[in-house]
């Protein structure tokens, strides 16, 4: 059984064709080619999948893909662009907060949806809000100094 | 695998219009957060798949009569953010706030909770302290309420039958001025599924224990009320001799077992550590 859903990914509406068992993450990644979506545990343990749905930070390894149909997915890229970053984005490379970077699509995201929620967050909040993605680097330091200096420049 | 079919009704219409054309067979799944990883690990897939999750009647949450309603498809992140629930039912809304990370929050139900009925799942403790009822239809078009006290029947397996889907749960209003806590013991705060947890829900005046209900999870095959340890605190005088009895009593309440994430031993302790502790500060 093959499923026609209609996504907005990064504010452009995408057509795909998936199946019943699909996963959101495989068809970001192989329908959709946006490879910016990393698979790392592919168990929503890691964090390391994380697309914003409809203003929510989600593991998109555990969204089907039909269910994900409607909806509006933001990808790393839908933030910003190299010469032209996201707030967030920027926050990250200015405190180091990337080391090998695997887990940085993940944290990006899940720190963009944290501060919409929560723009003025204390440390241990955005510990908590960041529990989700896990980063074998850095030690979560810069990655909390990161997430607290764009906060701190938001507003 | 291809050949599972897949059914997201988008409205109770929808929904009921749907229910008589679902092949033996078939699974309802909302989050997906406890579906993908068991299918992952060699679940076999159903004939089909029901996905309640953009249902607006299932995601409500609602108080009635002097009754709250939570819809089966109801988030953690909902329930979290709820002021009915924050306000009137705070002990689910810190379960809720315990369950995994926010990314997993964000997506799992609290009728899969129930439905996928782990022994540890947090929101079975607290549910089952309030009394709550389960709200059921089958394909048929047949619906029925099961008390939670009586649906967890065995590791794993409920009252509910393969062709039942779970649209919701009720209990009445907690009163204003009991004193509740969900506590939970797990290895890692974000990911951690629990060793132990607890619901207390208490009535009590001065320095007496006019009613309780207190449900363990994951420290027996379900999740189950700890009748024991409520018969030796209803009507009791809060003293020493009061904790004792009720560490005592929920011993022979619980059955751990031993697994990668704790000791059955030290499941006991963890359930009497975190009984004494409530009650101590229930009373304080
Ligand atoms: C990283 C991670 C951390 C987690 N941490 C915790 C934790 O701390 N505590 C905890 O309790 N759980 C935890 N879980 C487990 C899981 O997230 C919860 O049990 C969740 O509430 C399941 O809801 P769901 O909507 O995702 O269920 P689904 O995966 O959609 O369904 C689960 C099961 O229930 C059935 N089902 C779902 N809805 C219905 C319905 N309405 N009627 C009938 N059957 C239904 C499905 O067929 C399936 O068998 C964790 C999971 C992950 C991946």
């Amino acid at each position: 059984m093959s499923i026609q859903i209609e996504i907005t990914l990064n504010g452009k509406l995408k057509k795909l064709e998936v199946g019943p068992t699909q996963s959101l993450l495989s068809a970001l990644r192989d329908g959709a080619k946006a490879k910016e979506v990393k698979d790392g545990c592919s168990d929503g343990d890691c964090g390391v999948c994380t697309v914003i749905m409809d203003g929510k930070a989600v593991n998109s390894c555990l969204v089907l893909a039909p269910s994900a149909d409607g909806t509006e997915i933001t990808t790393l890229k839908g933030l910003g662009t190299k010469e032209n970053p996201s707030a967030m984005q920027e926050a990250f490379v200015n405190c180091g907060a990337i080391q090998c970077g695997y887990c940085t699509a993940g944290m990006v995201l899940s720190a963009t949806a944290f501060l919409e929620k929560n723009p003025s967050p204390s440390r241990d909040e955005i510990r908590e809000g960041m529990s989700g993605n896990l980063c074998r680097c850095t030690g979560y330091q810069k990655i909390v100094d990161a997430i607290d200096s764009a906060a701190k420049k938001q507003q | 695998m291809s050949e599972v079919k897949y059914f997201r009704p988008r409205s109770y219409s929808e929904f009921t219009d749907l229910l008589g054309q679902l092949p033996t067979g078939f699974k309802t799944v909302a989050g997906t957060t406890d579906f993908i990883p068991a299918a992952r690990r060699g679940a076999p897939y159903p004939t089909a798949l029901l996905d309640i999750s953009k249902l607006n009647e299932f995601q409500e949450i609602k108080e009635e009569g002097g009754r709250i309603l939570i819809g089966a498809a109801v988030t953690m992140a909902d329930l979290l953010e709820s002021d009915l629930i924050i306000e009137k039912c705070s002990v689910l809304a810190s379960a809720a706030k315990s369950l995994g990370s926010p990314l997993t929050r964000n997506r799992a139900t609290i009728g899969g909770n129930i439905a996928n009925a782990s022994p540890s799942a947090d929101t079975a403790p607290v549910l089952l302290t309030l009394d709550a009822d389960v709200h059921l239809i089958s394909n048929d078009g047949l619906t029925r309420q099961v008390p939670l006290t009586s649906f967890f029947k065995g590791y794993k397996i409920t009252e509910r039958g393969n062709d039942e889907i779970i649209t919701g749960f009720s209990f009445t209003t907690p009163q204003s001025g009991i004193w509740s806590r969900f506590a939970k013991v797990g290895q890692r705060s974000g990911a951690a599924i629990s060793v132990a947890n607890m619901s207390v829900i208490i009535d009590r005046e001065d320095n007496i224990c006019h009613d309780i209900a207190v449900a363990f999870g994951a420290v027996a095959p379900v999740p189950l009320r700890a009748v024991s340890v409520e018969k030796a605190a209803k009507g009791k005088p809060f003293d020493n001799q009061f904790i004792t009895d009720c560490c005592e009593a929920v011993q022979a309440d619980i059955s751990p077992i031993s697994d990668i994430r704790g000791s059955a031993d030290y499941r006991r302790h963890v359930a009497a550590n975190i009984l004494a502790r409530a009650l101590t500060d229930a009373f304080a």
